[in-house]
């Protein structure tokens, strides 16, 4: 039967280490704003950059001629 | 870049989405409805994040109602500084509350705005609570700068001097404590395993010494961090000789752990840790119910939020801008067009034009010449005054309407909630049951019986279900509200709407709409050549009247004006194609004039071309729609009232509905309080429903005070509820709805109450085993959350639809 003694004081540690980490993630703030990152996720940063970027110079040159 | 000006209808803007019917501004190929939001379009494309516009469909904030505003109290290194969370040599953190912010787009721009300035480091948005943190270097862009620029993209922060709120969430504690308690829950309930299947697998010697040491040691952090609170409140209500509901909460958690370390050490059994802890996690489940109400709507906005935060000082020869708090009685301030008089003052200047809606209600501005007194709180409507500040702001007259000690927080303090009322007899009957069968048991000659009844009548006695009934409720009711567009803030004040008896309307805002008018033309109506340069006229003038016929009239292009003349009060004139238009008031238009039948409440604007009078436009306030079922469902519940600051001038038209003894008009702020004090003085309920800082005493007064808006991100004086205009012709069904909510309160009390009967039955025979404790517990709270949550379901579906504008704020 001591297995069984060894086998919870296990448990109870691996448990004791997810309420540690559940701790340090409340107080670093990770449960603060639980709605923002659902929106930020959606956008892709490299590739809306890369489109930004063809679409935009040539936005640039329109915005040149129109001024002329 | 080429800009111009063109002539269309039913086009959207491409930035905020509204039509444009007012002017159509083109570049880009792009259609804009105002200049302002243009230049937010130019500034984006400038700056490579014209992406903005693919985020969501025209996202912007329309500039059309935005006001300048001048920040140049920012320079105010004590006050700019008083504003940042964090400051070192180069790095400065600011967190801004911007009202605008309203959806993925705004949070995409805002985040992005390290590229409109090297100086910004890092942004990040709280959508909820419509914040964001702006890491800057204060070396590279000041705060006056930032915010500056956050107003040139129309993300105007809304700057209060209370405005730095603490950094984290007011719910980190009782996530700590939820999260703690549900982990000695189940490990507790893992050792306690055994035992409730009768198993006796751990005749193992140091098994049997292990588990229960475990338990007790874990039901340290339960007892002396997750239900601290409840120790504290009860301790609390003890002491000012009151039983709230945490009082036999706090008896029973003692209770038992006590007695199960009485047991682990002196009889090594397990004893009811398990049962102590669910306990514990179940009640602060209810409890984080409870708390949780809506991050972005402010209730308790009190009058230092209405006022401009800085004020305009004449110092000798030159302009100031001073912090408002500094201003002291005979200092000189200029006040400019729309902006608001902070302080009771002297008008120094020759007239003025003063709204005063804000106060008293009365939709039309007053005409004040030189040397009057000016009462704080008005707008100014015009050409910019000089003032001489007759008593310092925190002294004027509105700011002792607001102090008047009646109307403090203290005089809703003392609303009971239900629950609390029942657990004073709860209480009491069970502490007699408890002694009752210890005197009988030691009667009969059992000692030990006798002390185990005692204790664990107390144990299962414990009104854990109870406590659930209310916060789950409630709380599910609150969402389920704020879905169909009414906002309360807090359960609490569900509860007080399911008592009210009577309830009293403010007529302009409320039952009117606060922004739409009718106009109807009276005489004949002139060219469309001279009425385009009308509408010009009355783009350039600021007067509500102005802006409504210049709504009111179809689109025209923008003509060119010369001598434009506003004189407050009376009204503007200019030249425009060679004619000479004049509009306003009859003397000051023509005095001549053959008047036109005056209708109810309604303001008249006479237009005169070269001395040519064509006719006046009516401009009157309108009921908002379905007006007349809303009095007809209330009426047979309640009693309804109305108080109007304006004039009788509607009493007819109400009258169809409304009794002519209850409607009062002519009302002053003062008088609306005492009406309400009046009626619960006859021991009656009020909710008070009302939209402007002139109904705010009452609001306060009243046992539910009720703010109606058109948007959540207007201003709303302080009040328990807020609902959108929109949906006022719901206000019956939701009173209905919050009537039933509060019968399932009742019926999860009477569910509970069943399960105590049967616990305590097992408990004053001292047979209560700690399995029997174990199921009994989880089960009764179980049950009635599930009846909280599925009648609050039902009850919704029942009586509320859901408005789709609500779910984007």
């Amino acid at each position: 039967m001591n297995i069984l003694v060894i086998l919870i004081i296990v448990s109870l540690i691996v448990a004791s280490g997810f309420l540690v980490a559940f701790i340090w993630a409340v107080r670093s703030g990770q449960f603060d704003d639980a709605s923002t990152p659902s929106y930020r996720m959606l956008w892709d940063d490299d590739i809306t950059k890369k489109e930004n970027k063809s679409s935009n110079q040539s936005t640039n040159h329109k915005q040149k001629s129109h001024g002329n | 870049m080429s800009t111009s000006t063109a002539k269309s209808q039913h086009l959207e803007c491409h930035h905020c989405g509204e039509q444009c019917d007012q002017e159509l501004i083109k570049s880009n190929d792009q259609n804009f409805c105002c200049e302002g939001c243009r230049m937010v379009y130019e500034i984006l494309l400038e700056n490579d994040l014209d992406n903005f516009y693919c985020v969501a469909e025209s996202p912007g904030v329309s500039s059309k109602k935005k006001k300048s505003e001048n920040f140049e109290f920012l320079k105010d290194e004590a006050f700019a500084n008083s504003l940042l969370d964090f400051q070192n040599e180069e790095i400065s953190k600011v967190r801004f509350y911007i009202p605008a912010i309203h959806c993925s787009a705004c949070i995409w721009l805002l985040e992005k705005l390290y590229k409109l300035h090297a100086g910004i480091i890092s942004s990040r948005v709280d959508f909820n609570k419509k914040t964001v943190i702006i890491s800057f270097n204060h070396l590279e862009i000041s705060l006056l700068e930032l915010v500056k620029m956050l107003d040139s993209i129309a993300y105007t922060p809304d700057i209060q001097l209370d405005n730095k709120t603490s950094n984290s969430s007011p719910y980190r504690r009782i996530w700590l404590q939820i999260g703690i308690a549900g982990f000695v829950f189940g490990n507790s309930m893992l050792f306690s395993l055994p035992e409730y299947f009768g198993l006796n697998i751990f005749n193992d010697d140091i098994i049997s010494k292990i588990f229960p040491f475990l338990n007790a040691l874990l039901a340290l952090p339960i007892v002396f961090f997750s239900a601290q609170d409840y120790f504290k409140s009860a301790w609390g209500a003890i002491k000012q000789s009151q039983i709230n509901m945490d009082v036999p909460i706090s008896l029973g958690i003692i209770t038992l752990f006590t007695y199960s370390y009485y047991i682990i050490f002196y009889q090594s059994g397990l004893g009811y840790i398990d049962s102590l802890s669910g306990l514990v996690f179940f009640l602060l489940l209810g409890k984080y119910y409870q708390q949780k109400t809506f991050d972005h709507l402010r209730f308790d906005r009190d009058i230092q939020s209405f006022f401009p935060l800085s004020v305009t000082k004449i110092n000798g020869q030159h302009e100031e801008q001073v912090l408002l708090n500094s201003i002291i009685p005979s200092d000189i301030l200029k006040i400019r067009n729309e902006e608001i008089i902070p302080a009771d003052s002297l008008l120094i200047s020759d007239e003025a034009s003063i709204d005063y809606s804000f106060v008293t209600g009365e939709s039309l501005p007053e005409i004040k010449q030189k040397e009057e007194l000016l009462y704080a709180g008005g707008r100014l409507k015009g050409a910019s005054i000089l003032v001489q500040v007759k008593k310092s702001p925190s002294q004027s007259y509105l700011a002792q309407l607001w102090d008047d000690e009646s109307i403090q927080k203290g005089a809703k303090a003392q609303v009971q909630s239900t629950a609390d009322k029942i657990s004073k007899y709860f209480t009491s009957v069970v502490v007699a049951i408890a002694f009752i069968s210890l005197a009988s048991w030691i009667y009969l000659g059992d000692f030990e019986s006798g002390i185990r009844a005692f204790t664990t009548v107390l144990i299962v006695a414990c009104p854990c279900a109870l406590a659930l009934a209310t916060p789950v409720t409630l709380g599910y009711a609150m969402r389920v509200l704020s879905k169909a567009g009414f906002f309360v803030k807090s359960t609490q004040s569900v509860e007080d709407l399911s008592k009210i008896d009577a309830i009293v309307f403010d007529k302009t805002g409320t039952l009117t709409y606060s922004d739409k008018a009718e106009v109807v033309f009276d005489g004949n109506m002139p060219e469309h050549k001279v009425l385009a340069a009308v509408k010009t006229l009355f783009n350039q003038s600021k007067h509500p009247l102005s802006q409504i016929i210049c709504n009111w009239l179809p689109y025209y292009p923008s003509q060119q004006i010369e001598d434009y003349k506003e004189i407050s009060g009376q009204g503007i004139s200019a030249k425009v194609n060679g004619q000479i238009i004049k509009l306003g008031k009859k003397q000051f238009v023509d005095n001549q004039a053959t008047d036109f039948d005056r209708k109810a409440n309604s303001s008249q604007v006479f237009i005169n071309v070269d001395g040519l009078t064509y006719g006046c436009f009516n401009v009157k306030h309108v009921f908002r729609e379905n007006i007349g079922n809303l009095f007809n469902s209330l009426k047979t519940d309640y009693k309804l009232n109305l108080l109007s600051g304006d004039q009788a001038a509607e009493k007819e038209y109400l009258s169809q509905w409304l009794a002519e003894e209850s409607m009062h008009f002519e009302q002053l702020p003062g008088d609306k309080k005492e009406f309400i004090t009046k009626w619960q003085n006859a021991q009656q309920k009020v909710l008070m429903a009302g939209d402007g800082l002139n109904d705010s005493a009452a609001l306060r007064k009243s046992d539910f005070g009720l703010a109606i808006t058109e948007s959540t991100r207007q201003f709303s004086p302080a009040c328990d509820g807020i609902l959108l205009g929109e949906n006022l012709k719901q206000l019956p069904h939701i009173m209905k709805f919050s009537k039933a909510s509060f019968k399932l309160v009742i019926a999860g009390f009477i569910l509970s109450f069943f399960y105590n009967v049967v616990g305590l039955s097992f408990a004053i025979q001292a047979l209560l085993s700690p399995v029997i404790a174990a199921i009994l517990m989880p089960i009764s709270s179980f049950s009635v959350v599930l009846l909280a949550t599925l009648g609050t379901r039902y009850l919704a579906g029942k009586y509320l639809t859901t408005t789709e504008k609500s779910n984007n704020l």
